[in-house]
């Protein structure tokens, strides 16, 4: 039996966070005319978080963190081990997606420092968004998790994504085998691909970026799909049908879609923080990140990179 | 002399009455998609096109009230975008809008979102084809969102000339005790005549937040 790598289903959690991946989702399925009215298997949790300022201003950059835990069937307890920033400017359809390994150094509030990853399962989504949010220095609103069975979901729900593999990914634990070309992946594959950290020199940090590019792959597939205000009722639809609110309304689960749908993927950026190496097996955020920070918290977008 | 008036007479009578069933059959056309056609003050009564459920659970109904107070709901932006400035007065888009929806009716929407650059129009008339409803339901299959799809065409005479403006488009309302509240749009909205002020033909939105 191949284990699913968790970082595999954390990337797929970005394209869900932007509700695009529902929405597709629901789409094909209303398209098959075969809309299934049971509630059927989570693929994922939204979580509006409770600190204060996390409600955004109209027109303000909205921050989300998405997170893709390595909890298996029945497990509740989890480390966020894929783990993606994602700013969205609502008046410029502008974005940029932060890339943070799991293995980054990090102050965890009441913990001390350590792996982020730790975060998850030491708090929940709060404590995730707070260390993350103290790192970054960004406002956390929204915190979605997702799990492996959640991320094969999502994309055989949206019925594949269609992926430029433009470097070998070829690995035999995650079982990841695609050459340099144009793949169809199901959701199998597309958690293969995805995990897949020990086919690169660079392993983890190459295996985010590329969690990174799938995120934009199933993104723009998403948008091109392009549904209305009626659409994505029928998306949202789908989504309640499959997701867990957590401190969230229908109202706010809506401007999230929409807000996801204003994005072009060609005006998102997926970037990696810099990382180096840091005590024991944690990676040290380097000091280049202090910039690239201040450029993405101000308005999502990073301007001079 | 006689017969010749009397014949021409006839003829005009004739002709008259072709014209009058050829406008008649015009207005019968415009019938089989109109929901309300007036003159004078304007008014606009939307009517329920197809009415879909997207339900959250495995319960939820369109409730005939949701359905009726959503075209309300339509009808009122329609009434506060167009026929409120044609008749002279500001667009109150505000009033029909929620509070996070609100700043955007002043942005780079402001132009699709209403007709305020028309000016008074006289002799307004609004024709309306039956409104599409997409209403969502929550767990326990109560109405939470709603999206209405408009087709309007509204026609006038400005100081310059006759207008017709054709808004079409997608409206979606966040239920706010016992009215529905604009909470986004796609909107586009065509506007040709000789009355229509250059730059002000087409528009369009996507009202995303």
């Amino acid at each position: 039996m191949v284990r699913r790598h968790p970082i595999v289903a954390a990337l797929v959690t970005v394209p869900l966070v932007l509700t695009l991946a529902l929405v597709g989702l629901a789409t094909w399925w209303l398209r098959a005319g075969s809309l299934p009215l049971a509630r059927g298997a989570t693929w994922m949790t939204v979580q509006k978080v409770a600190s204060a300022d996390a409600t955004p201003r109209p027109g303000a950059p909205v921050f989300l963190l998405a997170v893709g835990t390595d909890a298996r069937t029945g497990e509740t307890v989890a480390r966020g081990d894929a783990i993606h920033v994602i700013g969205v400017n609502p008046a410029t359809g502008q974005g940029t997606i932060l890339d943070i390994p799991r293995d980054t150094g990090a102050a965890i509030p009441g913990r001390g420092t350590d792996k982020i990853n730790a975060a998850l399962s030491a708090g929940g989504p709060d404590l995730m968004a707070r260390t993350v949010s103290n790192l970054v220095g960004v406002p956390i609103s929204y915190v979605i998790t997702t799990d492996f069975d959640g991320f094969i979901g999502m994309v055989d729900g949206l019925g594949g994504v269609t992926v430029n593999v433009t470097r070998r990914n070829v690995d035999r634990s995650s079982g990841a085998n695609f050459e340099v070309g144009t793949v169809r992946m199901n959701g199998t594959q597309a958690l293969a691909f995805n995990r897949n950290r020990l086919g690169f020199a660079t392993g983890d940090l190459q295996r985010s970026e590329n969690q990174g590019y799938f995120i934009l792959q199933a993104l723009a597939q998403l948008r091109a799909q392009d549904p209305g205000p009626a659409g994505t009722l029928a998306l949202l639809g789908t989504l309640g049908r499959h997701a867990r609110l957590v401190n969230l309304g229908w109202t706010d689960a809506y401007r999230l879609g929409r807000l996801g749908l204003s994005l072009d993927p060609a005006n998102v950026r997926n970037v990696l923080i810099p990382v180096g190496s840091g005590v024991g097996s944690r990676l040290q955020v380097q000091p280049s990140a202090t910039a690239l920070f201040a450029d993405f918290r101000d308005d999502a977008i990073l301007q001079g990179r | 002399m006689r017969s010749s008036r009397g014949l021409r007479s006839h003829l005009v009578v004739l002709v008259g009455a072709l014209l009058l069933a050829a406008c008649g059959g015009g207005d019968d056309d415009g019938a089989r998609d109109a929901t309300t056609t007036s003159a004078g003050p304007a008014t606009l009564t939307l009517t329920a096109g197809p009415v879909s459920v997207e339900r959250t659970s495995a319960v939820g109904e369109a409730a005939p009230a949701d359905v009726q107070a959503l075209l309300a709901a339509g009808a009122a932006y329609v009434r506060a975008a167009s026929l409120e400035p044609m008749a002279g007065r500001s667009a109150p888009l505000r009033t029909v809008t929620t509070a996070e929806a609100a700043p955007r009716t002043t942005g780079p929407d402001a132009e699709a979102l209403s007709d305020v650059g028309l000016g008074r129009i006289a002799d307004v008339r609004v024709r309306s084809a039956p409104a599409p409803v997409t209403i969502l339901t929550d767990a326990n299959g109560a109405a939470v969102l709603g999206a209405v799809t408009i087709d309007v065409t509204i026609t006038g005479d400005a100081r310059r000339g006759p207008v017709t403006v054709r808004r079409t488009g997608e409206l979606a309302f966040v239920r706010a005790g016992d009215t529905w509240l604009l909470d986004s749009w796609r909107l586009s909205v065509t506007r040709d005549g000789r009355g229509v002020p250059p730059g002000t033909r087409t528009s369009s939105t996507t009202g995303a937040p």
